[in-house]
């Protein structure tokens, strides 16, 4: 059965779409990552599944029941909900030390004194902050916080766990280790999860499912291999790891295809590609073009190398045309040297003419 | 089919409407009916009573004074605050804490008390007269109109003061650096950026002192009517008094437009208040170098302060401790006993009992009204929202004679029938001082993130648990800050008590208003000088809550 159900929520601010119809199925233990670019609606959602919001048009069932309906008026206020929420700043409440405030929401639901002890100790565990209980939030660093912020909601065993970019407040180390922490405790807990980002790679690391927002609609839902290796279009791709987009003609000739772009130049694609001739947008990975220094292959210089540790970037050249390579970090090229370039693979994008300019 | 509405909403609802019909019954109903009765409401519509406002020179000579002590004073204070605030928050000047706290104690006197200080000072027999005439052979004559603007200015320029002080602090020193980097000369950067960029802070300040002197009345009347000069505040007073009051009515309306004018102006100053470019607070900016002139300069200023802030409080703190006014200051003649008078004297003590009644339950419930009216324009989509906060904003225009007039009109008869209550004094500082109150309350809520009651709701918190649990809790400082404000205004006030009492609820501000010549000026001393203790501490604790002192006006 489907934890969250969502059918053609649409809510408008101002001349501004943040939700435009988007339609959505969470099952339960699942975790979907919603990844979309800043101010693609991706909090609007969450904030309307929460009832922070109330959207104009569409359904929102949790567990089965209809919490809301735009045509049959019916909005179920946030606090009768069963929804727990980590925002993105964590809104702990300053006035209450870790303890109360993970007790709230037992505490609101009057919970005895002995149960509310059980269960706070109990998730504190779980989140790995015991000892902490009299400490204020400002005395907490940016990671616990998050950690309460996270045992808060959780602590009334909530049907839906969402979480506002709980990572982007912190360090890039930092967000590492609390993104293990996160989908050790999501796992842990079996609770169905939606999880909204503007990061990648955060969503490829977490996620059971990606879905990829972009102005209020959602463009593409599904495991995160399929969205990086087919992306449903242009904007997917774009977003969703680093990419070449090219646009041409697929040409066949003696069994051997090749991408006609503009501008006549002609890139040979290796021969399991079964792509249909005619125009064609091609995505084409940075992983997926080997280059070497004596060829087989086109012609091409290196503009400009970038060293990230565990790989190399370069930027290639080919007549006006810019490609990004990422290599092993032992292939060293120089600056300026010329080199020959064979693409693997490439992944067709449902094909648009390209906008002029 | 089921229908679930949030209670919370029905109950949001519910209090915009309430709020919303004792603002109309009690703010926009009476000043409507001013209105009406300036157009001469009983004999149908006239400009009758305008042509008769005109007809009297009285009239026009008043309208002309309130107009030249209200830009005078506006100079003149604008004048003394721009300059005391470049000196202390841009320069090297010494003892500028010792300054800043005697601009602070200038500030939480109430005008109308400092008044009587300087009455007392220069007044027809007032010491520093009697002093001038002994030695210099020439008096000082304060039942002027300049007297006025003197002592106006002096208790109007820490606003100016705070305004530009706070945004001279508050302006990036990188952009002066660049300035001065380029080429620019000292004086140069301060005219032609330093200047400019706090310019709409000093014409905002200067606007709210041009409106707080028309308005005023305590120091017009106790300065003025002696001499026959008569400011608008006073025409009005003394029409009342002959029961003239459609003149009165025609003449509040003027007044309204004068001061509405200014405020709408004040308004959009502010609005423009917003290109300041602010410092993330990483670097004060350096001190000017004042050089050979800066022992003068603190001379000067020392000299300043001795006369504006220590003499007038010392005259007052004397004279109620003196047996007699005019006895030298020697042992013998000192006494306990005008403090004693105080509670033993029937009228004083009720007076004193009322102010304190009347304050507490005016801050109590402006205090309210202000809290829901800030929060619902703020935290609500709820349809009404916009006039709430207009008619909570909107005694801020009308000052306080007007007010009372309009009170009288609407209260007077039944079906409210409340003048000859207690009750019209307690609407009437109520409504005069909920703009105040809103204002506070706005800004700390403004300071307080929505989320944090989210995620009470979130949490199953329903919205006035939410409420109670958190957005109170978090906002004492504020609610705080507004019932001591609101209740430091109430408790010398003046024009409301002295148009709206009736035998029995006299306040302290009627008894300081009238009681000089009856009960004897020690006594009042002694009123005045507990009224500014007790205004002192309470500005005190406000400021340990962390209010700005300037926010009180």
């Amino acid at each position: 059965m489907s934890q969250l159900v969502i059918e053609g929520l649409k809510k408008r601010f101002g001349p501004v779409a943040a939700l435009d119809g988007l339609s959505l199925e969470v099952k339960r233990a699942e975790l979907l990552v919603i990844l979309g670019p800043s101010g693609c609606g991706k909090t609007t959602l969450l904030r309307s599944i929460a009832g922070l919001e109330r959207p104009d048009a569409g359904e929102i069932w949790l567990e089965g029941e209809l919490v809301f309906s735009a045509a049959r008026r019916i909005f179920l206020p946030p606090h009768r909900r069963r929804v727990g929420i980590v925002f993105q700043n964590y809104a702990l409440w300053p006035h209450l030390n870790v303890f109360s405030n993970v007790a709230y929401p037992l505490r609101v639901k009057r919970f005895s004194k002995h149960e509310i002890r059980r269960r706070v100790g109990e998730m504190l565990k779980l989140v790995r902050l015991e000892g902490l209980e009299r400490r204020y939030p400002h005395e907490l660093s940016a990671g616990q916080q998050q950690r309460v912020a996270l045992a808060r909601a959780l602590v009334m065993e909530p049907c839906l766990l969402l979480l506002d970019e709980p990572l982007s407040n912190l360090d890039a180390k930092l967000r590492e280790e609390l993104r293990e922490e996160l989908k050790r405790i999501q796992r842990k807990t079996g609770i169905t999860t939606v999880h909204v980002t503007h990061d990648q790679g955060e969503a490829m690391a977490l996620s059971d499912r990606i879905g990829v927002m972009d102005s209020g609609k959602l463009i593409q839902i599904g495991p995160p291999a399929e969205v990086y290796q087919k992306p449903h279009n242009e904007f997917v791709a774009k977003f969703v790891g680093a990419s070449n987009l090219l646009f041409g003609d697929v040409k066949e000739q003696d069994g051997q295809r090749s991408l006609l772009l503009q501008g006549g130049l002609e890139l040979p694609l290796s021969g399991e590609m079964k792509l249909p001739p005619g125009p064609a947008l091609l995505l084409i990975r940075p992983e997926e073009i080997t280059i070497s220094r004596n060829g087989p292959g086109l012609g091409a210089t290196v503009k400009s190398a970038t060293y990230l540790g565990n790989a190399l970037e370069y930027r290639l050249t080919i007549g006006g045309l810019e490609l990004q390579v990422r290599t092993d970090p032992m292939q060293i090229f120089n600056v300026g040297e010329r080199i020959f370039l064979q693409i693997r693979r490439a992944t067709p994008i449902r094909a648009r003419r390209p906008e002029q300019g | 089919m089921i229908t679930l509405r949030q209670r919370g909403v029905d109950l949001r609802a519910i209090a915009t409407g309430a709020a919303n019909l004792s603002l109309l019954l009690f703010i926009a109903y009476p000043l409507f009916l001013l209105l009406l009765v300036s157009f001469g409401a009983r004999e149908g519509f006239t400009v009758v009573s305008y042509l008769k406002v005109f007809a009297q020179r009285q009239n026009y000579v008043a309208l002309g004074n309130s107009l030249y002590v209200g830009t005078t004073t506006t100079l003149l204070a604008t004048l003394i605050g721009v300059g005391l605030a470049w000196l202390i928050a841009r320069t090297g000047l010494p003892l500028k804490r010792v300054f800043r706290g005697l601009i602070f104690l200038t500030f939480v006197t109430p005008p109308y008390i400092g008044t009587i200080s300087w009455i007392q000072l220069f007044g027809r027999a007032g010491y520093g007269n009697a002093l001038l005439t002994r030695v210099l052979g020439l008096s000082i004559e304060l039942y002027s109109l300049e007297g006025i603007i003197a002592v106006m200015a002096l208790y109007l320029y820490p606003l100016v003061f705070w305004a530009t002080a706070h945004a001279l602090e508050r302006t990036d020193p990188t952009l002066e650096d660049a300035a001065a980097s380029s080429g620019g000369t000292r004086w140069r950067v301060l005219t032609t950026i330093t200047l400019p960029l706090v310019l709409p802070s000093i014409l905002s300040a200067a606007a709210l002192v041009f409106i707080n002197t028309l308005a005023s009345f305590g120091p017009a009347a106790a300065l003025g009517l002696p001499a026959r000069h008569y400011v608008l505040t006073t025409r009005i007073y003394a029409a009342l008094s002959h029961y003239d009051v459609q003149m009165a009515a025609a003449l509040s309306v003027i007044l309204v437009l004068c001061s509405g004018g200014a405020l709408l102006l004040q308004n959009s100053l502010l609005g423009r208040r917003r290109f300041i470019t602010t410092t993330s607070g990483s670097r004060k900016p350096e001190p000017f170098r004042l050089g050979r002139w800066r022992l003068p300069i603190a001379i000067v200023l020392v000299v300043f302060f001795s006369f504006t802030a220590v003499l007038p409080l010392l005259t007052l703190l004397f004279t109620s401790l003196l047996k007699g006014w005019g006895l030298p200051l020697a042992l013998e003649n000192f006494t306990l006993g005008n403090y004693l008078t105080i509670f033993q004297d029937r009228l004083i003590g009720r007076a004193l009992r009322n102010s304190l009644i009347f304050a507490t339950l005016a801050a109590s419930a402006a205090t309210l009204l202000g809290f829901l009216v800030a929060y619902i324009s703020a935290r609500t989509k709820l349809r009404g929202r916009g006039l709430l906060d207009l008619l909570a904003t909107f005694p801020r225009a009308i000052p306080r004679p007007v007010l009372a007039m309009a009170m009288i009109l609407a209260f007077m008869n039944p079906p409210l029938a409340l003048y000859n209550t207690p009750w019209i004094v307690i609407v009437a500082y109520i409504v005069a001082f909920t703009p105040l109150a809103l204002r506070v309350l706005s800004g700390s809520l403004r300071a307080l993130d929505p989320v944090l009651e989210e995620a009470a709701w979130a949490s199953g918190a329903s919205w006035l648990r939410g409420l109670k649990d958190m957005v109170l809790p978090l906002l004492r400082p504020g609610i705080l800050t507004s019932f001591i404000l609101v209740f430091l205004r109430g408790l010398p006030e003046i024009p409301l008590s002295l148009m709206l009492h009736t035998r029995g609820t006299e306040t302290v501000g009627v008894v300081l208003f009238f009681l000089r010549d009856t009960v004897g000026v020690e006594a009042v001393s002694a009123l005045a000088v507990i009224v500014i203790l007790i205004t002192l501490a309470g500005h005190l604790v406000v400021g340990k809550l962390g209010g700005r002192p300037e926010v009180g006006r």
